[in-house]
């Protein structure tokens, strides 16, 4: 069952103008995203800075309204709810952040935190209900009820993030955006998160849009993979399709560059980087986004952006792939 | 058999908190050879960024370093501030983790770097300048000639990398002290800085430390490796071997939680239990022992020795035998 989709979905911000009395300018940063998810599944979203990966996944949960497009929740546009069914939905739909402890309130005990959503969401429920809530979304991310006291200044990263994803939990929701919730945390920490991330998905039948630079992080939680370059996605997989064999270069540049714990492997890659630099999202190229690092550009693919085009059951934005 | 280079021996870090005395580097001994580049990897509170830090005489004021560095002939740790100052600016040089606080917002990159020349080799503005603008094509800033008269600001996270290094290894130090390098960047360009790192160091001849908590981007650069946890060596070795076969259970736990994209696409990941150690009393056993899978009752009560198991090989743990 699909839970969320999206139709040629684009987002943008409004930029101060160049000089100090012109106007501002409009700067698009996702063009054109079609995705659907359904619940227990897992879409990965993978890209470097820049590339628009965030502001995609605050556009799914509309905390950024589109420029264009749609975002259909349960089939119905996000932007047509009124503000009252927005924030009822609110509860089906949570994110956790990257920095685990800046997304907490200093000042709050932990059990505050954790049931101040439910004073939105289920406003009928009493204090004690709100506690008992409170200790069962700790339990279910492994932490024991005695936090609920405790202040986030007390709490290490992977700790915090637990939290956070307890108080993504405390709603029941249907759908997760997690925008990069393992980059902060230390190695072992990271693999205890991510197992967590899965076992709640399974146990409840989460959707996750699991955002994240790191590749190999995404290929042990998703079902499917997104790549995002420059505010396009340049390609779209099931899992094991891309990691097999990614079609689009910048796919394969991104795999070829990632270090892993290997020295043998490691060594036989020296020297093997790609030059260059991405163009700024402020300034971007008239063809393909990765026109000036692909080591097998042509001329057609600085004048003339390539369109995702569906290979089977992938999908690729490139000029130069053979089906 | 050549000298060393640099050799550490009982290295101790502590920082006055609140009247409490916190260890953060706990009796650490190590060498470096001329020309090779070492790993320091280890998790967040290990101590890894402390060793530089004391190496390089830039402590926090509540921090002391105890036991002794000879590098060159000379006590690091004992130096007068004027003659480190004289060590630093020619044999001994650092990198950080984040390059834009590294650089002064205020002066011209071309400039910044001619600075450390004038100063510690003499040289004439005009002179000094144009090395700069020839370190700055070396590790392949475009434009250098026109860079170089750039502000800080006007270079990208990568860029601004670079300019670091061009502007640690103009003196041609002897080690250059890298913290974390390459953490702050994306991956393709973390593998375009590991590449030039490995390139110059080679050429220039200058060995590196290199802390960090990736292994993949230890497995890409390092001869050997150091694993530290809760200040002090667990393993320390060649990195194949070590690699290949690590014999420490903090080292296993560590590499077998560290996603592969090579690994079979199993969902689950294997992890540590616990948390990393972070300030604290010290332990009177085995800093690991409360994480590790194999603890024995030696291990709350007795410190392990870093015993010698094979060629350049050595590993503190009660379970691990001689050679």
């Amino acid at each position: 069952m699909t839970l969320l989709q999206t139709r040629n979905l684009d987002v943008g911000y409004r930029i101060a103008g160049s000089g100090l009395l012109s106007r501002p300018r409009h700067l698009a940063i996702v063009h054109n995203v079609n995705l659907s998810l359904a619940a227990g599944r897992t879409l990965g979203i993978v890209g470097e800075s820049g590339c628009g990966k965030s502001t995609l996944g605050r556009a799914l949960l509309r905390l950024i309204a589109p420029t264009a497009g749609q975002v259909l929740w349960d089939g119905a546009d996000m932007a047509a709810m009124s503000a009252q069914t927005l924030r009822r939905r609110r509860s089906d739909l949570q994110i956790i952040f990257q920095d685990p402890v800046a997304a907490l309130d200093p000042r709050m005990t932990l059990g505050r935190i954790l049931s101040r959503p439910l004073v939105t969401f289920e406003p009928g429920l009493s204090r004690a209900n709100r506690a008992a809530r409170a200790a069962e979304a700790l339990h279910q991310v492994g932490l024991s009820a005695d936090f609920a006291a405790r202040y986030p200044h007390e709490l290490s990263g992977g700790q915090a993030q637990r939290i956070g994803i307890a108080r993504a939990l405390i709603g029941k929701p249907r759908l997760i955006v997690c925008d990069e919730p393992v980059s902060a945390l230390d190695v072992s920490i990271q693999a205890q998160v991510v197992n967590l991330l899965m076992d709640l998905q399974d146990s409840m039948g989460l959707a996750l849009v699991f955002i994240s630079h790191n590749l190999s992080v995404v290929r042990h939680i998703s079902h499917e993979v997104m790549v995002m370059c420059l505010g396009r996605v340049v390609e779209h997989a099931p899992r094991d399709a891309f990691y097999a064999r990614p079609l689009h270069p910048y796919s394969r540049a991104l795999m070829q560059a990632v270090p892993e714990p290997d020295p043998a492997r490691e060594r036989s890659r020296a020297g093997q980087s790609l030059p260059g630099e991405l163009p700024s999202a402020l300034n971007p190229p008239a063809g393909c986004v990765f026109a000036s690092r692909c080591p097998g550009v042509q001329p057609r693919c600085r004048t003339e952006r390539p369109e995702l085009r569906s290979f089977g059951t992938r999908h690729a934005a490139c000029h130069f792939i053979e089906a | 058999m050549t000298a060393n280079l640099l050799e550490v021996r009982d290295l101790s870090v502590s920082f006055r908190l609140a009247g409490a005395e916190m260890t953060a580097v706990d009796g650490v001994s190590f060498d470096v050879r001329p020309g090779e580049v070492l790993g320091i990897v280890g998790e967040s509170g290990s101590g890894k960024s402390q060793i530089l830090f004391s190496l390089m005489g830039l402590l926090a004021a509540n921090g002391t370093a105890r036991g002794q560095a000879m590098f060159q002939g000379q006590n690091l740790l004992a130096l007068a501030p004027r003659a480190l100052d004289r060590v630093r600016g020619v044999s001994l040089s650092m990198i950080f983790q984040d390059p834009m606080t590294s650089l002064n917002p205020y002066k011209r990159v071309g400039d910044q770097l001619a600075e450390g020349l004038r100063v510690h080799k003499g040289m004439t503005r005009a002179v000094a300048r144009a090395a700069a603008v020839r370190m700055l094509d070396r590790v392949r800033i475009p434009d250098a000639a026109i860079r170089a008269g750039r502000y800080p600001h006007e270079f990208s996270g990568g860029m601004r990398q670079r300019v670091m290094i061009a502007m640690s290894l103009l003196v041609r130090p002897a080690l250059l002290l890298a913290d974390e390098p390459t953490t702050a960047l994306d991956v393709t360009i973390q593998a375009q800085v590991l590449d030039l790192l490995a390139d110059l160091g080679r050429e220039i001849g200058t060995a590196i430390i290199l802390v960090t908590h990736d292994l993949g981007v230890v497995a890409r650069l390092c001869d050997r490796v150091i694993v530290l946890y809760g200040g002090r060596i667990m393993e320390e070795g060649p990195a194949d071997p070590l690699f290949t076969d690590p014999r420490h259970p903090y080292a296993r736990g560590l590499l077998q939680a560290t996603p592969r994209l090579t690994d079979p696409p199993t969902r689950r990941l294997n992890t540590i239990a616990g948390t990393p150690r972070s300030g604290g009393a010290t332990l009177p056993g085995c800093p690991f022992a409360p994480r590790c899978p194999s603890r024995i009752s030696v291990c709350d009560t007795t410190r392990p020795a870093l015993t010698e198991t094979g060629p350049q090989r050595r590993v503190a743990c009660h379970l691990v035998g001689g050679p």
